[in-house]
């Protein structure tokens, strides 16, 4: 048997986990995506437009800070994939023999995506502050009008990735079709979360539509503005990630049935 | 002999919907022997190795590696070596990255996969994505992968697929010495001429249901065929024999194949009655002879 220093065993699947994802070819290529269209999103929001003034008011910085909360399907995909991706290509085999406490091994996965997602909503963030910044600067515009309300942007969007990113992987984890998952996940997101909500709110149920997914993670952001989508009152930031929370501990607890009950074929 | 090696089945059966997989099978697998897992495609061969490796949960029965089930086991990459399937690789990610993986999780430093490439003749193509290797150069990179933290039992499903000729004598000759070391292997393979070169003992089932299990030597002699003679006078032997209701029959104008009989027995005759002798040989019959009596699959 070997001679070296060996670290715990957490920290070893961490570390084979994060490589795992650091050679993850389709994760990067979905990221690049989600990281473009903020960049496009907040040029278009900074930029001078033709007709002359800025799109955003005094505290555009501030108001950019918040634009990569639109980045919650791109992150979600990206939890997706993490997990199908062992499916798809049979590497559900290689890694459920090296971990064969299964919760352990999606636990892990949920983990390392979480603060990949942490840390992919600073990026953002970062990229969002690099463009606005120098923008406002040279409009000689106050860049941060609200110290308090720009830390809150930041959690509010960090959190809202990363739940999102947890919602991913449960989502993964329970239908382990790759292109079902991500599929259905953005079939929902674009098409049936509005359509519910219109139903919902047509049948006297607009109370419940709050409470949808799309919707909860606008009222997780609510300090970036909208207090109401489509004329319905959005829940408060708090209750709103309480939602989303209970969305991932739904879909994980699924995830963990169907991957600790299902075969390894 | 590491006792930690011994592989045990204990009546596992699996159900697939209608489909019963595996049906009460039991064998074992000894430390510093390898064994031959033997069966036709269906009989249950992969269903079989993955309820070892609690890939595939049993009905019912249990499966043991040193009297743990695999899920149990507290290091199992340490344990056990597996190579099942060389699909198992994320194309787009580099040989060497693959193995670097491993290396973590064993709390190895990543120059092990290094190391481990160079063993398998690999270390040329480490920067490479695994989507471009071919099948034999996959199930190299399979071994090393199961072989990075130098495991007491090895399970190998079909590890000769794709090699070339001198990665089946490499192979032939790893399992060899390995099992040499007291460790455990338990192969299963299509390549039967490989295996009776390869195993030292033989498990056969067939829809599910264990045939055989016996040393290789054993099995074969059991099937032993009767005696191949050439002689010049096969005719007046073919006459002596059948009135001493021995039956044989012709192959070429002077050789017979006596069945039934030892090559003692008949020598003696042979001798006493001075018939000449230009070759006598026990009929030994292949490992795939046996098998497919074994089996009755030979149409299959």
């Amino acid at each position: 048997m070997s001679s070296y220093p060996r670290s715990s065993l957490a920290l070893r699947l961490v570390r084979a986990e994060m490589l795992r994802l650091r050679t993850m070819r389709s994760l990067w290529l979905v990221a690049a995506i989600g990281l473009l269209e903020v960049v496009l999103t907040t040029l278009g929001e900074v930029l001078p437009r033709s007709g002359g003034g800025a799109a955003l008011g005094p505290s555009s910085v501030q108001r950019a800070m918040g634009l990569p909360a639109s980045a919650t399907i791109w992150v979600a995909i990206m939890g997706i994939l993490v997990v199908t991706v062992e499916y798809r290509h049979a590497t559900a085999t290689g890694l459920f023999l090296a971990t064969p406490r299964r919760l352990v091994a999606i636990s892990v996965k949920a983990v390392v995506t979480l603060g990949f997602a942490i840390g992919y909503a600073l990026l953002l963030i970062g990229v969002t502050l690099a463009i606005s910044v120098p923008v406002d600067a040279s409009r000689h515009e106050v860049l941060i009008s609200d110290p308090a309300s720009a830390l809150i942007i930041t959690l509010e969007v960090v959190v809202v990735l990363g739940l999102f990113a947890l919602i991913g992987v449960g989502l993964g984890a329970a239908v382990r079709n790759q292109v079902a998952a991500v599929l259905g996940f953005v079939g929902w997101i674009v098409g049936v979360d509005g359509v519910l909500a219109a139903i919902l709110a047509d049948h006297g149920l607009g109370a419940v539509v709050p409470y949808l997914p799309s919707e909860a993670s606008f009222g997780l952001t609510t300090s970036l503005g909208s207090l109401s989508v489509g004329g319905v009152h959005l829940l408060a930031p708090v209750p709103a990630g309480l939602v989303l929370l209970a969305y991932v501990a739904v879909l994980g607890l699924i995830g963990c049935l169907v991957t600790v009950g299902e075969d390894v074929t | 002999m590491p006792a930690g090696g011994l592989i045990e089945c204990q009546g596992l059966t699996k159900q697939f919907g209608s489909v019963r997989a595996v049906d009460g099978l039991s064998f074992r697998a000894e430390p510093g022997r390898v064994t031959g897992f033997l069966g036709p495609n269906g009989s249950g061969k992969t269903t079989t190795l993955r309820m070892i490796l609690g890939l595939v949960r049993p009905t019912t029965g249990l499966a043991t590696i040193g009297g743990a089930r695999y899920q149990d086991l507290r290091e199992p990459l340490r344990q056990v070596g597996a190579v099942l399937d060389t699909a198992g690789f994320y194309p787009p990610r580099s040989a060497r990255d693959h193995l670097a993986i491993g290396a973590r999780l064993l709390g190895m430093p990543e120059s092990a996969a290094d190391a481990a490439l160079a063993w398998v003749g690999l270390e040329g193509q480490a920067k490479r994505k695994v989507g471009g290797f071919s099948l034999g150069m996959r199930q190299r990179l399979a071994m090393a992968s199961a072989l990075l933290a130098s495991p007491d039992v090895l399970l190998l499903d079909e590890p000769a697929n794709g090699l070339d000729p001198a990665g089946v004598h490499w192979l032939r000759g790893f399992l060899r010495s390995f099992a040499a070391t007291g460790r455990t292997v338990l192969l299963s393979s299509h390549v039967l001429a490989e295996m009776a070169q390869t195993v030292d003992e033989v498990v056969v089932i067939h829809r599910g249901r264990l045939v055989a299990q016996a040393p290789l030597a054993g099995l074969l002699a059991m099937a032993t065929q009767g005696v191949r003679v050439r002689s010049p006078e096969a005719s007046r032997l073919v006459g002596l024999l059948s009135g001493a209701g021995v039956s044989s029959r012709w192959i070429t104008p002077d050789t017979i194949i006596v069945e039934s009989v030892g090559s003692e027995w008949l020598g003696g005759v042979m001798a006493d009655q001075r018939i000449p002798v230009f070759e006598m040989v026990a009929v030994t019959p292949s490992l795939e002879e046996v098998f497919l009596k074994l089996t009755g699959s030979a149409g299959e």
